[in-house]
C-alpha cells in the first residue's frame, strides 16, 4: 500500500522497522529445545525402526527387524 | 514482526512437525516391541513349560535307563561269573576228554593182549580139558579102586572091634575068675567087700566132690560099667603120678560112677576135681 503514499488514508504516516523483542527470544529457545528433542527422539526411533529407519514401522506380522 | 521472528516461527513449526513424525513413529514401534516381547515371553513360558515336560519325561526315561544300565551290569558279572565257571568246567572237562583218550588208548593196548591172552588161554584150556578128562578117567578107577579098599578096611575094622570084644570078656571073664580064686584062698565069703581091679586098666577123671549122710566125701567119675566099674571095686586117686587116696566105688551108671573116699586116715590129704582115678597103680 506504500506505492500510493500519502493519497491513501492513513498513508501520511511512515512506520518504523521492526525491532526483536520478547518473543523472538522465546522463539529462539523453542526452536533450540525443538531440535534438541528432535535429535534425542530421532536417536530412539533409529534404534526401534525398522532396519533402522527412523521413520519406518515395524510390522508386527512379519517379525521385528531392528539395526545391527 | 522482525525477521528473525518470522524465521525462528517458520523453524519452530518444521521441527515441530518433524518432533511430530518421529514421535509417531517411535511410539508406534515401542508398542510392537512391547507385544513382541510379550509374545516373545509368552512362548518362552511355553517352551519352558514344553521343556519342563521332556526334562521330566528325560529324567524318567534316564532313570529307567539308568535301572537297565544296572541290570544290565549285573547280568554282565553273573554271565561273566557263568563265564568263568564255564571256563572252569570247559578246562575239567577237556582235562577228562584227554583221560578218556588216554583210557581208550589203554582200554585198546589192554584188548590186544588180552585177544592174544585168550587165543594162549583157549589153546591151554584146550590142553587142560584133555589132561581133565585123562585125570577124570584115573580118578574114576582110583575112587572105585578105594572104595573096595574101604570096603575090605571096615570089614577088617568090624572083625577087630568084634575080635577086641572077645577079648575084653574074656580078660574080665579071666579077672573075675582071679579074684573068686584070691576070694577062695582067703577064704572070704563075705560079696561087700571091697576088692583091687586086677583087669585092663580103667582110667576116668573126678568130675564132682560131695559129702555124704555120714561126712563121707563122695566123688564122682568119668568112668562106669562100659568100661568095666563095678561095685565094690577099690580105685586109686592120683595127681602128676603120686597117690592121694582111695576110691570105694558104691554105685555104676552107663557112663558114670560115684565112689568113698578114704584118705587112710590122712587129714592132710585133699581131693580135687580132674584128678586122675586108676584101677591100679603099675
Amino acid at each position: 500500500m506504500s506505492q500510493f503514499g500519502m493519497n491513501m488514508p492513513g498513508g501520511q504516516g511512515r512506520r518504523a522497522a521492526p525491532q526483536m523483542n520478547v518473543y523472538t527470544g522465546l522463539l529462539f529457545l523453542a526452536c533450540v529445545s525443538l531440535a534438541a528433542a528432535c535429535i534425542y527422539v530421532y536417536m530412539g526411533a533409529a534404534k526401534l525402526g525398522k532396519d533402522g529407519d527412523p521413520f519406518g514401522i515395524q510390522d508386527t506380522k512379519g517379525g521385528i527387524k531392528l539395526s545391527k | 514482526m522482525h525477521i528473525v521472528t518470522k524465521i525462528l516461527a517458520v523453524f519452530g513449526a518444521i521441527l515441530s512437525v518433524l518432533l511430530a513424525a518421529l514421535t509417531i513413529a517411535f511410539a508406534s514401534n515401542a508398542d510392537a516391541l512391547r507385544n513382541a516381547v510379550s509374545e516373545e515371553q509368552t512362548q518362552k513360558l511355553a517352551a519352558q513349560a514344553a521343556l519342563s515336560k521332556k526334562e521330566a519325561d528325560y529324567n524318567g526315561q534316564y532313570a529307567q535307563l539308568t535301572k537297565a544300565s544296572e541290570t544290565a551290569a549285573s547280568e554282565r558279572e553273573a554271565m561273566k561269573a557263568k563265564v568263568v565257571s564255564l571256563e572252569s568246567e570247559r578246562t575239567t572237562l577237556a582235562a577228562q576228554l584227554q583221560e578218556a583218550r588216554l583210557a581208550k588208548q589203554g582200554n585198546e593196548d589192554t584188548a590186544t593182549s588180552l585177544s592174544a591172552t585168550v587165543k594162549a588161554n583157549q589153546a591151554l584150556i584146550e590142553a587142560l580139558t584133555k589132561e581133565i578128562g585123562e585125570l577124570r578117567n584115573e580118578r574114576i578107577s582110583t575112587a572105585r579102586r578105594e572104595a573096595e579098599l574101604v570096603d575090605r578096611l571096615n570089614d577088617l575094622e568090624s572083625q577087630r572091634q568084634v575080635l577086641e570084644q572077645s577079648t575084653r570078656a574074656l580078660q574080665e571073664q579071666l579077672a573075675e575068675t582071679k579074684l573068686a580064686m584070691q576070694k577062695a584062698k582067703d577064704g572070704v565069703t563075705a560079696t561087700d567087700q571091697p576088692y583091687t581091679y586086677t583087669g585092663p586098666l580103667i582110667q576116668a577123671r573126678i568130675v564132682g566132690l560131695t559129702t555124704g549122710p555120714g561126712g563121707d566125701e563122695i566123688a564122682e567119675i568119668t568112668a562106669g560099667s562100659g568100661t568095666g566099674l563095678k561095685p565094690n571095686m577099690k580105685l586109686s586117686i592120683t595127681r602128676g603120678g603120686h597117690f592121694i587116696a582111695n576110691l570105694i566105688v558104691t554105685n555104676v551108671d552107663a557112663q558114670r560112677a560115684v565112689g568113698k573116699v578114704d584118705k587112710l586116715g590122712r587129714k592132710d590129704v585133699t581131693v580135687a576135681k580132674d584128678d586122675v582115678v586108676l584101677s591100679r597103680l603099675d
